[in-house]
C-alpha cells in the first residue's frame, strides 16, 4: 500500500518565556488556534488531534494529555499523546504524517507544549526520577552532570578544542536575536562562552539552553485536503521522510562520542525520502539546511555526525569556520535553536519543525536564509540520551 | 503461561527507598486570575461563548468546542444560588486513612451556568440531587478555592 501524501500547511508558535502567566493548557491553546487561523480553517475541519509534551513532572499535572486536550482543541476527537522525551517535539509531527499518510485522516491538529516553570526546585530535580533506583538515582545525578561525561568523551575521541564548541552557542544565540519567540538572543564572543560559570566541567552556563514555557502547533493535511481547502502550495511544506530510533537506556554503555541512534533514524528517513547515497557531501547538497536538537551546544555537532551531514568529529571546525552560518555553506539551527530561542521541551522541537516549514515556504522573515531552500531536516533527541527523530520536509513546489 | 523459571516472588528482600523530589508553584492563568480574584469579592463570575451560547462557571480562556477565545467578553456575575448534581459522603482521604469528620462532596451547577463546578457540602444533614444550595463564604477571602467553605442547603 502508497502512503498518501501529507504536508504542514501552517504553524502557531507562542513566545517563549521563563514563567508564563498562562497555564499550560492556555499555552497550548494560543498556538492551536494560530495554526488554525494561519491555515483558514477552524477546529470543525480538523479530524484528530496530537499531544506532544514531556515528562508530567514539569507541568506537575500527571496524564498531561488529559489535561492538554481541550487547549489543544482535541475534544471529542480522535486524541491521543505520544511520548519519546525530549524527542517528542519532532516524534508528534511523525504521528500527524502516519495518521494522515496511512488514510485514517485527513486534517491533523498537532500541538506541543511544556510549562517548565511550575517545577521547584528545578527541572533537573525531575530528570532526577529518569534513572535507575538502584544504581544511579542514589548518586543524584541530572543531566548537566551526564551531557558533562558525553562532552568530555565526544572532545576526547576527537580532540575538539572546546572554542569549536562554543561557536556554536555564538551563532545560535546570535541567530536567536531575530526570532520573534525567542527569549535569549544575544549577542557574544567565544570568550564569553568559555568564561561563563562552570556548571560541571566542562559544561558552562553559556553551553546549555535555558528551560521555557512555551508551545507550538501545525495543522496537517492529506494532498486531497489541501487541493479541497484551496491552500496555495506555496504554503505548503510535504513531509518527505521520517524516522526515529530508540537505544537501551544503559546510558553508560553507549558509544558516547557517536549517537549511533541518530544514524539509524536519520537513514530510515533519508531512505524514506528515496535518497540512498548517505554520504555527508551529497546530504549537504541535497538538504538546504538543518535544525538538529541543540539543548546544549555539543549535541548541535554530536548530532550533525550522527545525521551523516558531517564526517564524524568534522561538525566542530564547520561550526567555528563558520560553514553551519545562516549565511554559510550549510545553514545549521538558523532559528536560534534551542540555545537561543529557549527549551520548552516538546515545544522546543516543535519550533524547530516550524522553523524548517517557515524556511520553506519564505516566512522566516529576518531569519529567511540568503539562498534558495527546497528540503530541510529537523531532528530533537531525548529520553535518557537514547531517542533520535528526524523529519524531512519540502517545499511545496518542489518535485 | 507463566516465566519456567519461578523467580517472582512478593516477598522482597532489599529496597531501596525514594521519592520525587518536586513541588510546583502552577500559575492560575489568564482567566485563573479573573476567577480567583471574583471569588476575593465574593462573587461567582462566568463567561458566556457567543457562538455555542454555553456559560463557563468556573471561565475558561478559551470555548473548549468552538475553539474561540473568551477573554475580551464581558464576564457575568451569577447568582449565588445552584442544585446538587450528585454527590457524596466521603469517610477516608487519599491516602486510605479514615476522616475524623466524615463530609459531603457534590456537583453543583450554579443558576445561569452550564458548566458544573465541584466543591464540599456543609450544614448539610441529607442532600439530595436537586437542592437547592448556596455558598458559605469566608470571612478573610484572599482569592482562593477555599474562600467557599462549601455550599449549604438555601
Ligand atoms: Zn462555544
Amino acid at each position: 500500500m502508497k502512503n498518501r501524501k501529507v504536508g504542514i500547511v501552517s504553524v502557531g508558535l507562542t513566545k517563549f518565556m521563563r514563567r508564563a502567566k498562562e497555564t499550560p493548557k492556555e499555552l497550548a491553546y494560543y498556538a492551536a488556534k494560530t495554526a488554525l487561523d494561519e491555515a483558514g480553517i477552524t477546529r470543525r475541519d480538523v479530524d484528530a488531534a496530537i499531544i506532544g509534551s514531556a515528562p508530567d513532572a514539569f507541568d506537575g499535572v500527571h496524564q498531561k494529555h488529559e489535561y492538554l486536550t481541550d487547549g489543544a482543541g482535541g475534544v471529542n476527537l480522535p486524541t491521543m499523546r505520544g511520548y519519546v522525551g525530549g524527542g517528542t517535539g519532532v516524534f508528534s509531527p511523525i504521528q500527524g504524517w502516519y495518521s494522515i499518510a496511512s488514510g485514517m485522516h485527513d486534517v491533523v491538529l498537532v500541538t506541543t507544549e511544556e510549562k517548565m516553570s511550575s517545577v521547584l526546585p528545578s527541572a533537573q530535580a525531575a530528570f532526577n526520577t529518569i534513572f535507575d533506583n538502584m544504581i544511579e538515582r542514589p548518586l543524584g545525578p541530572n543531566l548537566v552532570w551526564i551531557f558533562a561525561l558525553e562532552m568530555r568523551r565526544y572532545m576526547e575521541t576527537y580532540g575538539i578544542p572546546k572554542e569549536h564548541i562554543a561557536a556554536v552557542s555564538v551563532k545560535n544565540k546570535g541567530n536567536a536575536l531575530d526570532h520573534p519567540s525567542a527569549m535569549l538572543g544575544q549577542k557574544l564572543t567565544i570568550e564569553d562562552v568559555l568564561n561563563s560559570e562552570v556548571l560541571a566541567e566542562p559544561v558552562h552556563l553559556l553551553d546549555i539552553s535555558p528551560v521555557a514555557d512555551g508551545a507550538v502547533s501545525f495543522v496537517m493535511m492529506s494532498e486531497e485536503k489541501i487541493k479541497e481547502f484551496g491552500i496555495s502550495l506555496d504554503d505548503v511544506a510535504w513531509v518527505e521522510g521520517v524516522g526515529w530510533n530508540v537505544d537501551t537506556t544503559m546510558w553508560t554503555n553507549r558509544d558516547l562520542s557517536y549517537p549511533k541512534y541518530v544514524e539509524k533514524a536519520a537513514k530510515q528517513a533519508y531512505t524514506m525520502a528515496g535518497q540512498k547515497d548517505h554520504s555527508p557531501e551529497t546530504l549537504r547538497k541535497w538538504l538546504s539546511f538543518a535544525e538538529p536538537y541543540d539543548p546544549f551546544n555539543y549535541k548541535e555537532l554530536h548530532h550533525l555526525e550522527g545525521l551523516q551531514l558531517f564526517e564524524k568529529g568534522k561538525a566542530p571546525l564547520a561550526a567555528y569556520e563558520g560553514v553551519t552560518a545562516r549565511d554559510g555553506d550549510f545553514p545549521v539551527t538558523p532559528s536560534g535553536g534551542l540555545l537561543g530561542v529557549g527549551n520548552p521541551i516538546a515545544a522546543a522541537a516543535g519550533m524547530k519543525v516550524a522553523e524548517v516549514y517557515l524556511q520553506l515556504t519564505g516566512k522566516a522573515e529576518k531569519r529567511q536564509i540568503p539562498k534558495d531552500v527546497t528540503r530541510g531536516l529537523a531532528q530533537a533527541w531525548g529520553d535518557l540520551m537514547q531517542v533520535g527523530t528526524v523529519i524531512i520536509l519540502k517545499g511545496g513546489r518542489v518535485e | 503461561m507463566l516465566p519456567k523459571k519461578r523467580t517472582m516472588t512478593d516477598a522482597p528482600t532489599h529496597e531501596v527507598r525514594g521519592g520525587f523530589p518536586v513541588h510546583y508553584h502552577y500559575t492560575v492563568g489568564i482567566v485563573g486570575e479573573i476567577f480567583f480574584n471574583g471569588l476575593k469579592e465574593k462573587k461567582l463570575l462566568a463567561v458566556t461563548c457567543d457562538e455555542c451560547s454555553k456559560t463557563y462557571f468556573p471561565p475558561r480562556m478559551y470555548c473548549e468546542d468552538c475553539f474561540v477565545e473568551l477573554t475580551d467578553k464581558e464576564f457575568k456575575v451569577l447568582e449565588q444560588e445552584g442544585t446538587i448534581e450528585s454527590f457524596t459522603k466521603t469517610y477516608k482521604d487519599h491516602r486510605g486513612d479514615p476522616l475524623s469528620e466524615p463530609y459531603y462532596l457534590a456537583l453543583i451547577k450554579i443558576n445561569g451556568a452550564d458548566t458544573v463546578f465541584f466543591h464540599k457540602l456543609v450544614n448539610v444533614d441529607e442532600p439530595k440531587i436537586g437542592m437547592s444550595v448556596k455558598p458559605v463564604w469566608s470571612d478573610s477571602p484572599k482569592a482562593s478555592l477555599f474562600d467557599i467553605i462549601g455550599f449549604e442547603p438555601v
